[in-house]
């Protein structure tokens, strides 16, 4: 993936410059000039209402740059990728909404690397919480089943809650 | 670049997805001329058909802070029109998150609403989970049928084994009773447990095989002498090998037909089942069995490895000193020869890993667990160690990752079953230790699993201690909720710790009832203050949470009686 990106943003360059307006799910704009493949992530065209904000956006771009340039080498790359990731994860991903929005996205685009960062985010905000406050963290309000179901639903799962 | 799909649940469509489509806040045609994008790939079409607008009441917090959010979730009136719920993501994006939890954690999810329930009961993570910890089932739980359409009674059938399974576990910390069975007129070297057809094989000084029933604890069928002290015995539901000072091994075939699989007490005709492998230069130590071969090591300080079905050694592994214990898992194959344990390839017939100076003095026993990384040693100083011999540690000297002290005498035996691991001593004791918190199978890392950095010097208290009668224990064996070892005094020892599952299946029912009463009150009470204010749902959330807390805790029956149970 990240080789295929760095040849994408190469062989970028169209023969006409267009003017480019991404917009996105909650209304924001950002514009773009298609002969400058650094203004778009993985170096070419997406499309836009699968991106909901342009902070989204931004985090989008600023992972596909930083492993492009891991892939590549040379001296502006940083050493350690694996050690960026989780300090990107812990810096950008602040919110649940955030973490929503960048999961989408990033599985949306098949940015592989990305998704999984993802899974395991939302995984570890799962960890060592009960069912109220994984509840309340998922913003899950509608439970589809009523008190009582819910509560037969517990009972049931009683053997597992107790595991050490 | 195609989807790589890291999942090993099966994704099945979530029953509370909404394929509606709120457009009112998507621009719609006209309003702004643009190029069309072009669309890298289909995926970006499907995802506009989920819902993106709903009408929940959603709250969303600073992740850091999740009590905060209870507390702003109740006030919360207002649903947020531009907030999401997870539970719109594709259910494919779900089970990508399942898979980095844990089987409590899965239980967790699994009470926070339907669709979440649906998806992490997939019964692929729960096979997982249960061979990761106690391999393949034996035979009588038949299982493993093609998929029944619906899936329904097959992943409640691995949820269930495995919550059966993990609640059988924990009776090693209850009462127990004791059984003494009495024919042997020496040493009991070497105890067998064969769980699955409910049998134990014992061998001793006295040079005859016996075999005996598990429940009952009735002697069945004894072997005439072998003329030498039996140190090893091995089983399986086809092939009972049996291995001691001279050199050879014994064996008998499984006889079909006959209500006990064996049938050892023949006179040695042509005809019967038993026949012997010869090649070793000296006393056989130890034994082992896999499907397809027979493993043994000896003092002639080899292991040979014998293929069962043509019944001749096809493997032979050079060691520095005397082999005091052999223990397959996969294809390779563990050994402790003086006082190192070495890990051999059995394909290549390399050596792997070596773990020099594992004791103080000689390295007695071995155990090993299902996860292949993990390799349990015992030794004449009376410790025991846990090392580390995954690949990556080749080139460096492998250091303990664990010690325990238990014993004053050296461990002569050691034996596993998740997450105990068994103990047996010269100093007459049997020490249980706990290898839940050490074992924890992890996904999301590299390795299969996770042990906790020690100090290597750190010494952990084993959980229980069991007393025999102060002589000296030489072999021990775990399952079937029991625990068996054999000692110097001629006597096996059972201990049977199935009351304790009885107890406990009565206190955790009255648990629930009392549970399920109380949150009914609750419920009521909450019905009632509907009308105060929002500070009592507030209070009452907060119970609910403590509550939750609170009946996480298990208590065991610990107390101990001992019933001398004589037969003979």
């Amino acid at each position: 993936m990240a080789m295929a990106m760095a040849m994408a943003m190469e062989a970028a360059p169209a023969p006409v410059p267009l003017p480019l307006v991404l917009r996105f799910r909650n209304g924001e704009d950002r514009f773009a000039l298609t002969d400058q493949p650094r203004q778009l992530p993985l170096g070419y065209a997406i499309d836009a209402p699968s991106i909901r904000s342009a902070r989204t956006f931004g985090l989008l771009d600023e992972y596909a740059r930083v492993h492009a340039q891991h892939a590549r080498g040379g001296p502006g790359a940083v050493p350690d990728i694996a050690a960026w990731d989780r300090a990107f994860m812990e810096r950008e991903v602040t919110d649940t909404d955030e973490l929503h929005d960048l999961f989408m996205a990033a599985s949306t685009l098949e940015m592989d690397g990305l998704s999984v960062l993802c899974a395991q985010k939302t995984a570890d905000v799962v960890k060592k919480r009960t069912v109220e406050e994984v509840k309340a963290l998922l913003g899950i309000a509608d439970v589809g089943m009523t008190p009582e179901e819910e509560l037969k639903l517990q009972h049931d799962n009683d053997a597992i809650l107790c595991l050490r | 670049v195609g989807f790589h799909n890291f999942m090993d649940f099966d994704c099945k469509t979530a029953r509370g997805d909404s394929s509606s489509v709120n457009r009112s806040c998507i621009v719609t045609e006209g309003t702004v001329v643009q190029a069309k994008p072009v669309s890298h790939n289909g995926k970006a079409k499907h995802w506009n058909s989920l819902s993106t607008l709903n009408n929940q009441k959603c709250s969303y917090e600073l992740l850091s802070d999740p009590k905060k959010n209870v507390e702003t979730s109740d006030g919360e009136t207002a649903s947020k029109c531009d907030s999401w719920c997870f539970t719109d993501l594709p259910s494919a994006l779900v089970c990508e998150v399942l898979e980095h939890l844990d089987p409590k954690e899965l239980g967790i999810v699994s009470c926070v609403s339907t669709l979440l329930h649906t998806l992490a009961t997939d019964h692929q993570g729960w096979k997982k989970f249960y061979c990761e910890r106690w391999g393949i089932p034996t035979p009588p739980v038949t299982l493993n049928g093609p998929l029944v359409p619906g899936g329904t009674s097959d992943w409640k059938s691995w949820k269930t084994l495995f919550v059966e399974r993990e609640f059988r576990s924990k009776s090693f910390m209850g009462r127990f009773s004791v059984d003494v069975l009495r024919d042997h007129s020496e040493d009991v070297r070497t105890v067998f447990l064969l769980a699955s057809v409910n049998l134990i094989f014992t061998g001793g000084n006295d040079s005859v095989i016996r075999m005996w029933d598990l429940e009952e604890g009735l002697l069945i069928d004894k072997s005439r002498p072998l003329c030498c002290t039996i140190r090893a015995i091995a089983a399986d539901t086809r092939l009972l090998v049996t291995a001691g000072t001279n050199a050879f091994i014994h064996c008998w075939r499984a006889v079909e037909g006959n209500s006990y699989p064996f049938h050892i007490s023949g006179n040695g005709t042509d005809q019967s089942p038993e026949f012997r492998l010869w090649g070793h230069e000296g006393p056989v130590t130890c034994l082992a069995l896999d499907s397809l071969r027979i493993f043994s090591g000896s003092w002639d300080m080899t292991v040979r490895v014998w293929d069962r079905s043509e019944m001749k050694c096809v493997q032979k592994f050079m060691h520095a000193d005397w082999v005091w214990s052999v223990a397959p898992h996969g294809n390779t194959v563990a050994s402790t020869a003086g006082r190192d344990a070495y890990v051999w390839d059995i394909r290549s017939g390399e050596l792997e890993n070596v773990i020099s100076n594992a004791h103080y003095g000689n390295a007695f026993s071995l155990a090993r667990t299902h996860l292949a990384d993990v390799l349990f040693t015992g030794g004449e100083d009376g410790a025991i160690r846990l090392f580390n011999v995954s690949e990556v540690s080749d080139d460096e000297d492998i250091k303990p990752a664990a010690t325990w002290v238990p014993h004053t005498g050296p461990v002569h035996s050691l034996a596993f079953e998740y997450p105990w691991l068994v103990s047996a001593s010269s100093d007459g004791r049997v020490a249980l230790i706990d290898l839940r918190k050490l074992l924890t199978p992890r996904k999301s890392s590299k390795q299969p699993f996770r042990v906790k950095n020690f100090d290597p010097s750190s010494i952990e208290p084993p959980q229980r201690m069991l007393h025999g009668f102060g002589c000296d224990l030489f072999s021990v064996a775990i399952g079937a909720d029991r625990i068996v070892c054999g000692g110097e005094d001629g006597a096996v020892k059972v201990w049977n710790f199935s009351e304790a599952l009885e107890i406990e299946k009565r206190a955790q029912a009255l648990r629930s009832m009392r549970q399920e009463n109380r949150m009914r009150r609750k419920k009521a009470q909450v019905e009632m203050n509907a009308n105060g204010r929002r500070s009592d749902q507030c209070g009452s959330i907060a119970m609910k949470r403590n509550q939750l807390k609170g009946d996480k805790s298990v208590t065991w029956h610990s107390k101990r009686a001992i019933n001398d149970k004589v037969k003979s």
